[in-house]
């Protein structure tokens, strides 16, 4: 236990905004200055959080600390309140990590640096935002910040079809963001109009802060109907980014079309975010809706499950491929989150985390693939592993881990969610089960097609990784398999959050 | 005191096994002595372990390791030191030693050495795991590692397809088994709470039956994905595949059995169930008999010990099945000793093939072989034990395992259990016999065979393995052989100690340590009670020995004319065709799910799901499109109209400014006419204005 | 049919001719006769009606005549002016030349 730093946490939040501009400027100069003082920037925040991280008490990971509250607009209820809890913890850890292991990983970025190093920065503080802000407005502000860089990143340094991606990205989130505003202002009127007071502090519409004297809860003011469709209307926002099918195709189009580095921090991050959303904001603020469409959503949860996986399997090119499983996986956070119980919910912020390092790991490898022999399908890839040893076996250990092997990362969560999912529901979800077999195979056969086969002689010399890329999977690896070994690291920071949340909602 | 290290049982290979992967290739033998060690380690701590426990009486000594919490619940990683989980550490690091010093000679020159070494350490790792596990959560890691490790082992030679594909398959087919397996596990959970075997063998028969038959198979099915019994065996003849010690190690001592320990586990909550049971048994029982049909017509010699293995694990799943808890338990260890000597000697053959015929498949092929008996006398006089062994002949210790079993499938009383077990081991000693008579007896093929298929001339300089591999061989057969004289004289201290385990759950083991559970025939009769078991299973032995003989040895049984023609024929084809289940197996997969499933959802994906999406963006861009029409047609439109209409009525009124002035002139006095008419007229409207303008004027 | 009605109806038809004359005819001088003759009918007309009115108005009506000679003499002049002007422009003083102005 560490002594807090005064303000940790909005520094934490502005460090890399307000060392964008810098970013780039020294891009300017030299494309290189630019990447080197990112990873600085992007390491220099790893050590805060880290600090922050060690100096969170973890017996009191369900109250919010670090707390910081400043009046912003107060006659319409908008304030300056960050703060974080057992869960912001650990997505704001997943924030620094992915954006240290990303900024690394940027070595194939060779022109403009200055303005994307800029606009990386700019993400970051914009996604800590949504982890750490308790203000809807606030939050809506962070959540809407994402778009913009994101946007722009894919459509300058992105693949052949990065127009049309990062504009069905930018439209179909922007809608997504746009309904769940809506719903906050429905949220807030309604606060409103029982209450005499404007605010937009989640704490007090979901009734865990006391608002003149008493609490009140923005779902006990509402009808049964109307607290299902404000329910339906935010899940629907957070949805479309988790992503839940049917509202996914933005994110094979995105994922490909992206840079590699970008799609570590979209898939990573930015699809968390919606994870986040939906446990932090759309349950708590209307549980009874979640009870009662509890089952629908795992049905849409084991459709992301079962029919991203088919999808995936039938990918010839293997930056899709991995943009699926990752909806398949998020298929496991949704499922998780809404079962209702610690070991569900556990399971899903376990998976959002072990994905984000597990897919970031895929991605990187795509990205190596991609400049080392210049092509994204997985037949041509195939065939070089003689020539490219580490990259395989690193493919072949994130392969696995993608797979849910015990031992690795995601077998925690998937192990954690099915059995949340068979406490709940007992035999009813008995096909889950089926996830990993399909998961086995079409990540098996991939691994098979790409580091299995006969050697192909190259045109040119083939590099394996380099420097840079060497440590940063290193980093990644590592994670995955302690956590796997030993998930207390992350379950003990979420364990009182897990059992508060889950006697508090359900 | 040894007792508290027993974790380190399973972690040293497992650190070893990362240590190897690290800078195997900088030490001598490439990370073989890394193998060696961590096996041989694991083999004395088990020994001491056992020492001490067996004196002190320190069974069920538990060590529990809190992996998660979550909530009020806790998730652990625990061991236990008991009858069950003993024996099996000291099978399986026994085995994983000689198997270690065996591959020194086996794989000497391959490429990627540290590799190998350190798979086959994390499988032995991962392995102790699973035998040493407490609770299903750690069960299950074990089991998934090793299907990981065997995946990886199959897959070694990674630049030959067919190993790749073989590798994925295995993995693929034992991960459709676990899923069940984990379905169980889950149901548990969520009715018990906890995921303790010990506490869940104690609690789950109180489930209502349905549900507990139900619980029974799902687990059960785990076992038979990874003990590859009917129809989740297809994996496990490609597995052979991989290098013959891997198919040694995992593919018939040890990994396979994991199934069979699984069922000697949770034995209380599978045999609660006589549904279950039935289940076990007559899986088990049948697929004895169709994998010992299939190894009838193959002429790879690996994969006919790979039926092989999946019959006799057969054999041990229908013992547990009736009932047979201390003879399948028996059988597993003999079978583990005598299908390891007979993998590594065809190791042994095969090695030696491989440098005349070089290429990996006519290697195994044993239509190449023949005659090599003189030249590897030492491979082919072990080799002789354990098929002797194999096909349950006196003194050897199979014969009396495969007696224990066949004895308790006449004291369960079912015909078809019983009658299936006994055909199988006339098929059994035909089989491996003749196996050893086309490997060994009559002349040397290969020449022969390589100039008529091949036109190629090779030369023949057949030699015996080095010692670094025969050795392994001959402790081998000696463990058989001393195996098949302790046997019948621990038999019953061997119930007996069995029973230690079993007694906390209320069953009891009968004299030759059959359970008393309640197994219910489903066919009973048919049986005859005349001969003891002996006599019935050595006769059959013996007829399918001397049928080999006849056929393969003295060639006087023209078994070429037999399946040349008719019933044969087609009883070929089918045995050939290992009765579609390959076929079974890529239909499902590649067909069915890639095919079929896969490009379905992926055109669903491109074509509907994105293509609504695509359709609202450009109904929105239609829709954009008419607003920009309806804002320049129509409201612009007004506003350009407006400005027309306005000039158009400018031009209109201009008209009037003719220039001529006479027609001025004439307005001028129409216009004052007019005015004044209109004065007369309607003096009222017009006369102020008129006198306005008289006033005016 | 007394005096004042004979006056009358000859101021009428003064003033017919009058009009006739300014509307038909494009010689600028003899519009302006025309205009002339019409200012005379009008003042006659009112110098005969003023005869047969109450004394006090008779007065008015003879001071109105007699401004509008002169102002008829005055228009004249400047008529005069500009047509000789338009004469000397166009060498003819037709009134239908002067129309530059026109929206054709």
């Amino acid at each position: 236990m560490l002594q807090p730093i005064p303000h940790e946490l909005t520094i934490i939040l502005f460090f890399p905004i307000l060392s964008a501009p810098i970013a780039y400027l020294l891009g300017r100069i030299e494309g290189k200055y630019a990447r080197w003082f990112a990873i600085i920037v992007t390491l220099v925040e790893f050590l805060l959080t880290l600090h922050l991280a060690l100096a969170f008490n973890i017996a009191k990971s369900n109250e919010l600390q670090f707390v910081e509250y400043y009046d912003w607009v107060p006659q319409f209820g908008i304030y300056y309140l960050v703060g974080v809890d057992g869960l912001s913890l650990v997505m704001v850890l997943l924030t620094a990590i992915l954006s240290l292991a990303a900024a690394i990983g940027s070595n194939h970025i060779e022109e403009r640096e200055g303005f994307y190093y800029f606009l990386f920065l700019l993400m970051e503080t914009s996604i800590v935002g949504v982890f750490i802000s308790f203000n809807l407005f606030l939050f809506y502000i962070f959540w809407e910040m994402v778009l913009v860089p994101m946007y722009f990143l894919i459509a300058i340094w992105g693949g052949p079809r990065r127009k049309y991606a990062a504009i069905k990205f930018f439209i179909y989130t922007h809608v997504g963001g746009v309904v769940m505003l809506i719903s906050f202002f429905y949220a807030y009127w309604v606060y409103y109009l029982n209450t005499g007071v404007f605010t937009f502090n989640l704490y007090q519409l979901i009734g865990l802060e006391p608002i003149n004297g008493g609490y009140a809860a923005v779902a006990s003011f509402l009808p049964r109907d109307i607290g299902l469709i404000l329910f339906g209307a935010l899940f629907f926002g957070f949805a479309i980014k988790v992503p839940v099918v049917p509202l996914h195709t933005w994110l094979p189009d995105a994922h490909v079309e992206a840079p590699s580095p970008i799609s570590v921090i979209l898939a990573g991050l930015l699809l968390k975010m919606g994870g986040y959303g939906i446990i932090r904001i759309a349950i708590p603020m209307i549980p009874f809706a979640a009870k009662e469409l509890a089952w629908p959503i795992t049905i849409l949860a084991l459709i992301n499950i079962f029919y991203a996986g088919f999808v995936a399997l039938w990918q010839a090119d293997f930056k899709r491929l991995v943009a699926y499983s990752s909806i398949s996986h998020m298929g496991i956070v949704v499922l998780g989150s809404i079962v209702g119980n610690v070991e569900g919910l556990t399971g899903a912020i376990f998976m959002m985390f072990a994905h984000g390092l597990i897919n970031g790991l895929l991605f990187l490898l795509a990205g190596v693939y991609k400049h080392h022999l210049h092509t994204r399908i997985i037949e041509e890839i195939g065939g070089y592993t003689t020539y490219m040893p580490l990259a395989s076996a690193f493919l072949v250990v994130g392969g696995l881990a993608g797979l849910g092997l015990p031992g690795l990362a995601a077998f925690v969560a998937e192990f954690l969610t099915i059995l949340g999912a068979f406490k709940t529901w007992g035999l009813r979800v008995a096909v889950v089960v089926f996830g990993p077999v399909l998961s086995a195979g079409y990540i098996l056969w991939a691994v098979q097609r790409i580091v299995f086969g006969p050697s192909k002689t190259p045109h040119e010399t083939i590099k394996d990784l380099c420097l840079p890329e060497i440590i940063s999977f290193t980093i990644l690896t590592f994670l995955i398999v302690l956590l796997g070994v030993y998930p207390r690291v992350l379950t003990d920071i979420t364990a009182q959050f897990t059992s508060f949340y889950i006697s508090k909602y359900f | 005191m040894f007792i508290e290290y027993a974790w380190l049982v399973l972690l040293v290979p497992i650190f070893l096994s990362l240590l190897t992967l690290l800078i195997g290739k900088r030490t001598p033998q490439e990370g073989g002595y890394f193998g060696v060690v961590g096996a041989f380690f694991s083999l004395i701590l088990s020994i001491l372990i056992a020492l001490e426990t067996i004196t002190n009486n320190l069974y069920g000594y538990k060590s529990v390791f809190k992996w998660l919490t979550i909530g009020n619940n806790s998730l652990y990683f625990s061991i236990i030191i008991d009858q069950l989980s003993l024996i099996m550490m000291l099978i399986v690091s026994f085995i994983a030693t000689l198997i270690m010093v065996y591959s020194f000679g086996y794989m000497h020159g391959e490429e990627g050495l540290p590799r190998y070494y350190s798979e086959m350490l994390l499988f032995v790792g991962s392995m102790l795991i699973l035998v040493m596990a407490a609770d299903f959560l750690f069960l299950f890691v074990g089991w998934e590692l090793v299907g990981i490790c065997s995946y990886l082992l199959i897959g070694f030679w990674y630049k030959r397809p067919p190993a790749a594909s073989a590798a994925k398959k295995a993995f693929l087919t034992t991960r459709m088994g676990d899923i069940f397996m984990l379905a169980g596990i889950a149901y548990l959970y969520y009715k018990f709470g906890t995921l303790d075997i010990l506490e869940l063998n104690h609690l789950a028969p109180s489930l209502d039956i349905k549900i507990l038959t139900l619980i029974g198979i799902f687990l059960f099915i785990g076992a038979m994905g990874k003990s590859a019994q009917f129809p989740l065996m297809a994996w496990l003849w490609d597995a052979m595949e991989g290098p013959t010690t891997v198919s040694a190690i995992l593919h018939s001592s040890t990994m396979v059995k994991a199934g069979v320990y699984l069922v000697l586990r949770a034995y209380p909550i599978i045999s609660a169930s006589p549904q279950s049971l039935l289940f076990v048994a007559y899986i088990g029982s049948f697929t004895a008999f169709i994998a010992a049909t299939m190894a009838l017509v193959e002429w790879d010699i690996k994969r006919v010990l790979a039926y092989s293995t999946i019959s006799q694990i057969g054999y041990m799943m229908a013992a547990l099945g009736v009932g047979g808890y201390a003879p399948g338990y028996l059988h597993l260890i003999s079978h583990a000793f005598f299908k390891a000597l007979l993998f590594l000697c065809a190791g042994s053959v095969v090695h030696m093939m491989h440098e005349i015929v070089h290429d990996p498949w006519l290697s195994r092929d044993m239509r190449y072989m023949g005659g090599l008996y003189r030249p590897m006398k030492i491979t082919a006089l072990t080799m002789f034990i354990g098929a002797l062994a194999l096909a349950g002949i006196f003194p050897l210790s199979g014969f009396w395992s495969k007696d224990a079993v066949i004895e308790a499938a006449l004291e369960a009383g079912d015909a078809v259990v019983y009658w299936l077990l006994v055909v199988t081991a006339f098929l059994t000693a035909f089989y491996i016999m003749r196996l050893w008579f086309n490997t060994f007896w009559g002349e040397f093929r290969a020449p022969q065979m390589l100039k008529e298929h091949r036109h190629s001339e090779v030369k023949a300089h057949i030699h015996e393995s080095p010692r670094v591999m025969t050795v392994p061989l001959m402790i081998l057969a000696g463990v058989s052989v001393l195996l098949g004289f302790i046997m019948p004289l621990f038999k019953e201290s061997f119930a007996e100690f069995l029973g230690g385990y079993l007694e906390h759950y209320g069953i009891t083991l009968e004299h030759a340590g059959i359970a008393h559970i309640k197994f219910e025939p489903l066919v009973s009769g048919y049986i005859p009670e005349v001969f003891p078991v002996w006599g019935i299973s050595t006769i059959f032995a013996g007829l399918g020995i001397y049928v080999a003989y006849e056929a393969y040895a003295t060639k006087r049984l023209a078994i070429d004319k037999l399946v040349a023609s008719g019933v044969g024929k087609v009883l070929y084809k089918i045995l050939d065709a290992k009765y579609g289940l390959d076929h079974l197996y890529l239909l499902l997969s590649e067909k069915f799910a890639w095919k079929c499933l896969a490009r379905a959802a992926d055109w669903f994906d491109v074509k509907v799901v994105d293509g609504i999406v695509n359709g609202i963006a450009k109904a929105g861009v239609l829709v954009a499109k008419g607003a920009d029409m309806f804002d320049l047609g129509v409201i612009d439109g007004i506003v350009n109209g407006i400005g027309i209409s306005l000039k158009k009525l400018g031009g209109w009124l201009r008209k009037i400014e003719v220039g001529i002035i006479q027609i001025y002139i004439m307005l001028i006095v129409v216009g004052a006419i007019f005015l004044l008419l209109l004065g007369f007229f309607a003096p009222t409207y017009f006369s102020p204005i008129i006198r306005w303008l008289g006033i005016s004027l | 049919m007394n005096e004042t009605s004979i006056i009358l109806y000859s101021s009428i038809i003064m003033f017919a001719i009058g009009l006739y004359g300014l509307t038909t005819r494009r010689n600028a001088i003899r519009m302006l006769i025309s205009i002339e003759i019409l200012l005379n009918a009008a003042n006659l007309n009112i110098i005969n009606f003023a005869h047969r009115t109450a004394l006090t108005n008779a007065m008015q009506a003879q001071v109105l005549v007699l401004f509008s000679i002169a102002l008829a003499a005055i228009e004249a002049a400047i008529g005069i002016g500009i047509f000789i002007n338009l004469y000397r422009i166009y060498g003819e003083a037709e009134i239908d030349i002067a129309k530059k102005l026109r929206e054709v």
